[in-house]
């Protein structure tokens, strides 16, 4: 567990110092946020009905770039030869990185949450199910982005690469999470709880096959 | 499974140098895809009657009349895309166990055999959907939905096979990914059957269709004939993969050996360009 | 035939992806066969 904290501080130290989520990252959230206002015509009552769904659009944009990111650290100056010289082993290196991905993307989604509360017209019915599902959603995002970022790494077209890999594996995030958040916010009549189930198990799921197939990849980068 | 590389050369030697990947039995194979196709045509259109029964009110007929005759092409297409990329994501793992590029190539074969096939389910699904449903597209539908989902998944696994890399890092890689589309499928479809609680997918397609017996004998033989090109196409695709890593090896070594009779050579003149990928990193 | 276009459509179309697929693997094929040694191939020792 130390290790895993110890890997994940050291992520957030570099981002702390580089400033690339506050200065890049950030602001792409919210011009995302932005202009989906305007393909809805700044139709007000729309965009509050399409809240939900709007926020996660933009989470997983964001959480693309922030996913490059996470694994380009890791690549200037081959560091994660260094990581895995440290005899950590590569499901607790999965687990940290992992782990940093999701404080990252908490802070853009806190960030994203007061954005739609503002621009859309957003209201939080029940808040405990908002944060709980985010949390669910975090969690399933950076595992399979840690995972996916990885795999498209070492390759030198890792920009468009990664998005046609890790879209396809948003989209239940993407279902799920409009749902409960559509429940969370008032604007759909659905169980948002059992949503919520279903987004834990698909971060289970992706932190179980992360974790195992982390090594394996490792490996085949050296 | 020996049939995907044909006999060991041990026992009988190469009588010609022959130039392409057919052998006997795919030969055989190709004949049977042949004689299946026009068999399913004749039963198809000419045989197998439209679909259609009595009506709620006297005198009319309802059903899907003759679009159900491209049934025969969707649903063979559908059952075996969802094989092949089974076969893909059960390849992978094996090879995970056991790294051989044996399994990496048939992986490889199943996934780009599944994707044409998944496109021939979409395609095919929209042009019966038009006239059935009224509608090319219909988010409500779990398996059109999550079927698009795996089409874009395994669309992408092609997309990392196709970036040069070294060979022994490009097949974990991919394993990683073809195992991980197994992974994902069920999620889709459940998450998709959740969120629109409604299908338009008839449950089964045979218990909707008051199904005449030449209707399902069709069927049937879609699905085998189908079957058979699979196993064509698995085989051709297989033996092509093949190829193409004793090519990609072939070359590495030409390669290497290109290298060392340049340092062998006393001239130093220039330092020449360095290996274009990561796969080709030489002393 | 009712709908006889949206019928010709789809299996045309079937048809052609199917078609087409293969045929590119048998040229790929057959383009790279050269570059392999035949002992190396070892479904090439079927008889013809």
């Amino acid at each position: 567990m130390r290790e895993v904290l110890l890997v994940a501080a050291k992520d957030l130290r570099i981002e702390l110092r580089s400033r690339v989520l506050l200065y890049q990252v950030a602001p792409f959230a919210v011009a995302t946020l932005v202009l989906l206002g305007f393909a809805l015509d700044a139709d007000r009552s729309a965009l509050r009905n399409f809240s939900p769904g709007l926020f996660w659009v933009a989470v997983l944009l964001t959480a693309l770039l922030a996913a490059q990111r996470s694994v380009a650290v890791e690549h200037a100056g081959r560091a994660a030869d260094a990581l895995l010289l440290s005899a950590t082993s590569p499901a607790r290196i999965f687990a940290g990185k992992a782990l940093a991905l999701a404080a990252q993307l908490a802070a853009l989604e806190a960030l994203l949450g007061v954005a739609i509360v503002v621009l859309y017209d957003a209201r939080v019915e029940h808040f405990g199910l908002a944060v709980a599902s985010a949390a669910a959603a975090t969690v399933g995002i950076a595992a399979a982005g840690t995972l996916y970022g990885v795999l498209a790494a070492p390759l030198g077209v890792r920009e468009t690469l990664l998005p046609v890999l890790l879209l396809p594996v948003f989209a239940p995030v993407l279902i799920g999470a409009t749902r409960a958040f559509g429940d969370a916010l008032g604007t759909a009549a659905v169980n948002g709880w059992a949503w919520f189930g279903l987004l834990g198990l698909f971060a289970l799921v992706y932190a179980v096959f992360g974790a195992l197939a982390y090594g394996p990849l490792l490996e085949a980068e050296t | 499974m020996s049939f995907l590389l044909g006999r060991s050369p041990d026992r009988s030697p190469p009588r010609a140098a022959l130039t392409h990947t057919g052998s006997r039995t795919t030969r055989i194979l190709g004949a049977g895809v042949l004689v299946g196709v026009v068999g399913l045509g004749l039963c198809a259109f000419i045989f197998s009657p439209p679909d259609s029964r009595p009506g709620p009110e006297a005198g009319t007929r309802i059903g899907q009349f003759d679009v159900v005759r491209l049934m025969y092409v969707h649903v063979p297409a559908a059952i075996w895309t969802y094989v092949a990329l089974g076969t893909c994501a059960a390849a992978s793992a094996v090879y995970l166990w056991r790294r051989s590029t044996w399994w990496d190539s048939l992986a490889h074969a199943c996934a780009e055999i599944g994707v044409v096939l998944c496109a021939v389910t979409l395609l095919t699904g929209m042009i019966w959907g038009r006239p059935v449903w009224g509608t090319w597209w219909e988010w409500g539908d779990v398996r059109l939905v999550t079927t698009l989902v795996l089409f874009l998944a395994y669309a992408g696994y092609l997309a990392l096979r196709s970036v040069p890399a070294a060979p022994e890092a490009r097949a974990r890689r991919a394993a990683i990914l073809g195992l991980g589309g197994a992974v994902l499928i069920p999620i889709v479809n459940r998450s998709v059957e959740w969120w629109e609680n409604r299908t338009l997918h008839q449950q089964s397609t045979l218990e909707e269709l008051r199904i005449e017996d030449l209707t399902l004998f069709t069927l049937v033989l879609g699905i085998f004939v189908m079957g058979l090109l699979v196993l064509w196409l698995v085989v051709h695709r297989f033996r092509l993969a093949w190829l193409e890593a004793e090519a990609e090896s072939a070359g590495l070594q030409a390669a290497l050996a290109e290298r060392r009779a340049e340092a062998a050579e006393p001239v130093a003149a220039g330092a020449g360009e360095d290996g274009a990928g990561e796969g080709s990193a030489g002393p | 035939m009712t709908h006889a276009g949206y019928i010709a459509a789809g299996w045309s179309i079937s048809a052609a992806l199917l078609a087409g697929y293969a045929v590119m693997i048998l040229l790929r094929g057959r383009r790279l066969s050269g570059k392999v040694p035949a002992r190396r191939r070892r479904w090439m020792t079927a008889e013809d």
